[in-house]
């Protein structure tokens, strides 16, 4: 289990967070992982291949997501990730950070559509 | 089921992978990165979504291939040349100068003709002031050598002749008397200089040499002494010559019974200059 605080990665870029986030339902391979930072960003972000391997390849080599067996039945040529103990804590990190900054703003009473 | 033309744009993508893309990201993800690009594809509604789809993925695949050679990963290992000796160093910078040579045959003989110029041009620079200002006369204290000419004042406005007003030279009397009544030197001599013409070395024709009337003072002042024979005295005038080294090995051939003898009511070597 790598011992590196969360914090040390913060603020994450954008497209890592997403992936950790995609990668928090659950392992999933790459053209999924797409797919699933399109619902939650409601198509806002839409990586191509090239940024998501990029992202997950740096992800991989900090430890914050590693390789998982592919599920009987599937495909073997996909390689399916999943989030390691380290890239839950820091989505976890990051998660904790942007909440205060929206609290921040909604006491600016930034978060309300204006009358 | 995959449409005909995917084909054509997955060869796109994976060709444009392997020229673009740096070899740690093709060998980490590159199959990975031309899957997804095939299930994007085939994903993609409508002939119009899916041309949107190839340009997104074309273009993150430049922007990828870019920030991806800037910033490579600490991990993947940096291939060192394998250290070289000095001489394996300079026998490979040679070879290499040689191929370049042979490569570009007018460069190299203009830079080789250049650097022969260069260099002759320095020689020649050299040898010249070598002679004309480093090295000393070839006489004893040559520090101490001064050659006086007369100076004439109506000389000096004149445009053809002012260039001369400061190197007159004395008429046979002027010498006479200059030399008599100097004061300022140890020792004084007068000689003036000119050519003659003379019988060959070899025998055949004649040839010019340099030849110069001294006075015998000149002998004293310039602190030479002969290396055969002996130098003209005070006493006698314009009957005594003496020869350099050179003139009497080439001319003479080194013969010592020449001393005395000749032409002249007596001859002798000069010492070597």
């Amino acid at each position: 289990v790598p011992t590196h605080a969360p914090e040390r990665f913060l603020p994450l870029p954008g497209l890592s967070y997403h992936v950790l986030l995609a990668l928090g339902e659950g392992a999933a391979h790459g053209w999924a992982v797409i797919k699933r930072i399109r619902e939650l960003t409601e198509g806002t972000s839409n990586p191509s291949s090239g940024s998501l391997y990029l992202a997950m390849v740096r992800l991989q080599d900090d430890g914050l997501i590693a390789e998982s067996p592919t599920p009987a039945g599937d495909d073997a040529r996909r390689r399916y990730y999943c989030l390691t103990p380290l890239g839950r804590a820091v989505a976890r990190a990051e998660s904790q950070r942007l909440e205060r900054l929206v609290r921040r703003a909604r006491a600016l009473d930034l978060l309300q559509e204006p009358k | 089921m995959p449409r005909p033309d995917d084909a054509a744009a997955r060869r796109l993508y994976a060709a444009l992978l392997r020229l673009l893309a740096p070899a740690w990201l093709r060998r980490r993800a590159g199959a990975e990165m031309c899957e997804t690009f095939a299930e994007r594809l085939r994903a993609a509604g409508s002939p119009r979504e899916r041309r949107r789809e190839i340009a997104r993925e074309i273009g993150g695949l430049v922007r990828v291939a870019v920030v991806a050679r800037v910033r490579q990963p600490a991990r993947t290992p940096v291939r060192r040349a394998p250290r070289r000796s000095a001489l394996d160093a300079v026998r490979q910078d040679v070879r290499f100068a040689l191929r370049a040579m042979r490569r570009n045959r007018a460069v190299a003989a203009l830079a080789a003709l250049t650097l022969a110029v260069g260099v002759g041009v320095s020689t020649a620079m050299f040898s010249v002031i070598d002679a004309v200002l480093l090295r000393p006369l070839p006489f004893d204290r040559p520090e101490r050598l001064v050659l006086v000419n007369p100076t004439i004042e109506e000389w000096k406005h004149s445009p053809s002749l002012q260039s001369m007003w400061q190197r007159g030279r004395f008429s046979p009397p002027e010498m006479r008397g200059w030399l008599a009544a100097q004061r300022s030197f140890e020792a004084a001599g007068g000689f003036t200089a000119g050519s003659a013409r003379v019988p060959n070395g070899g025998g055949a024709g004649s040839e010019r040499v340099g030849v110069a009337q001294a006075t015998s003072g000149l002998w004293a002042a310039l602190r030479v002494r002969p290396y055969l024979g002996r130098l003209p005295g005070e006493r006698e005038t314009d009957s005594v010559a003496v020869l350099t080294y050179a003139f009497w090995k080439s001319h003479l051939g080194g013969d010592s019974t020449a001393v005395g003898g000749g032409a002249t009511s007596g001859s002798t070597s000069g010492r070597c200059a």
